[in-house]
């Protein structure tokens, strides 16, 4: 079951991100949250279209999901809200950067807050981990890793 | 991999159908294709992607019909384990794959239908033709199809996709919804794309192409009646059976009187006329407007591509 996200569940929504990353940009999509706590945005146009008589099978982009009351950006959220974030950014060097793409948790001294932080090299934004006692565990999904060569 | 031969009856029918340009279009077809990416501006820009690019010793060559498409000859390595094909920057994408989209041109909120959308090559290079805005009804038929499409419009950024899964052949049927544009990438024998995969070699045979001609009958159909009045029908494949292709859209012609087929004009590529006559059988004279792409014009995969008007 997929709801669109309205009223306080849409304002719970942005409060997180302006709570946790400073963000407070536009968001100029229409919400969706499914029984697993899975956010997807999708465009506004889709008020335009009658989806009646369509097997949806899938809707926008998938842009977080709540980890309790936590939300873990995809790395495409990364990407959206990681231009605009003040805080909780972490900042890779190269090879940390590689390491984080092939898929392994780095050991980081950062200025940060313990929970979900986004993951910047350079001006790539790399998804999202969970930063703990100098460590960020990576949730970067297996199909989107780098191999080694 | 051993090379193929051809059957017999292969070579009669491309002699029929190529005359002199026979053996060209065999040895293109044995020729390696170019790499080819399609830089994503959904989340990064051709300039910046370049002079990141560059930087490292890439080699690139904009492909003259495509202002974010380029054919790449270094890095050698595969290009789908790199940063940038991992963060979205890049889609790995044939040059000749990348006009149907262009031909259909699809705007900033348009409602947009993908008939025949996996793995989703022409429907992320709408997405960002159209600026994630509009709505694009992306469709194909199996659960299969579906993963390769979504991890595409994800790893893409595409946030104005909706993706459904019918059976094509009565999408009009079952959806009200009527759309701008509609592109249909159609099944087809794929003989135009023998330089990818030297397997079209051995699979093809007359019956098949008879099989697949039926099914793209009803599918030129049944997403015409999904248009709007105005609206734009791109119908395309990448073989150059005229009776997957001309016959297809002769016949689409005979059924819809208020289908036209609108002139084709992409800048920078080399491209023929539709045929009017094949086999003994004479097609609608507009049939002509439609092009042909041959392997051995642009050193690409070989296409057909019609534009329809709804009027």
């Amino acid at each position: 079951m997929i709801e669109v996200l309205r009223g306080s569940k849409k304002k719970k929504l942005l409060k997180y991100l302006k709570q946790r990353f400073g963000f407070d940009d536009k968001l100029d999509f229409v919400f969706f949250q499914d029984e697993k706590g899975r956010v997807r945005v999708l465009s506004k146009d889709s008020v335009r279209i009658d989806t009646t008589g369509m097997r949806v099978e899938n809707l926008g982009l998938y842009f977080a999901r709540w980890d309790r009351d936590e939300l873990r950006l995809s790395i495409e959220g990364s990407q959206i809200v990681g231009k605009k974030a003040k805080r909780n950014v972490v900042e890779l060097n190269e090879k940390q950067a590689m390491e984080w793409m092939s898929g392994k948790n780095i050991e980081v001294k950062a200025d940060v807050e313990e929970g979900f932080v986004i993951l910047k090299y350079g001006n790539d934004f790399l998804g999202c981990g969970r930063y703990r006692d100098g460590r960020i565990v990576s949730f970067i999904p297996k199909e989107r890793r780098i191999k080694s060569r | 991999m051993d090379i193929p031969e051809f059957k017999p009856a292969f070579i009669e029918r491309y002699e029929k159908l190529l005359g002199d340009e026979l053996d060209s279009f065999l040895e293109f077809s044995f020729k390696p294709l170019k790499r080819a990416i399609r830089i994503n501006t959904l989340k990064t820009s051709v300039r910046g992607f370049l002079k990141r690019v560059r930087e490292r010793g890439w080699k690139l060559e904009r492909i003259p019909w495509c202002n974010y498409g380029f054919w790449i000859s270094e890095p050698k390595y595969e290009l789908g384990n790199t940063v940038e094909h991992q963060l979205g920057y890049i889609y790995i994408q044939e040059a000749a794959s990348m006009i149907p989209p262009i031909v259909l041109n699809p705007k900033e909120h348009e409602l947009v239908l993908d008939l025949c959308a996996s793995p989703g090559s022409k429907t992320t290079q709408m997405a960002q033709m159209m600026r994630n805005t509009g709505i694009i009804v992306a469709n194909d038929i199996t659960v299969d199809r579906m993963r390769p499409l979504i991890s595409n419009l994800q790893r893409c950024g595409v946030t104005n996709t909706i993706v459904t899964r019918m059976d094509g052949r009565f999408f009009s049927q079952r959806v009200k919804q009527k759309f701008d544009k509609v592109l249909v990438d159609a099944p087809c024998s794929a003989t135009g794309a023998i330089r990818r995969n030297w397997e079209i070699i051995r699979m093809w045979n007359p019956n098949m192409i008879r099989g697949l001609s039926k099914l793209q009958r009803i599918l030129i159909t049944s997403s015409f009646d999904c248009l709007k009045e105005g609206g734009i029908l791109v119908y395309s494949t990448c073989t150059l059976e005229p009776e997957e292709n001309e016959k297809v859209v002769d016949y689409l012609l005979k059924k819809r009187s208020e289908a036209k087929v609108v002139k084709i004009d992409v800048k920078g590529l080399k491209m023929r006329s539709g045929l009017t006559k094949w086999n003994g059988e004479e097609f609608d004279k507009s049939v002509k407007s439609c092009i042909r792409i041959y392997p051995q014009d642009n050193n690409t995969e070989g296409f057909f591509i019609a534009k329809v008007i709804k009027e």
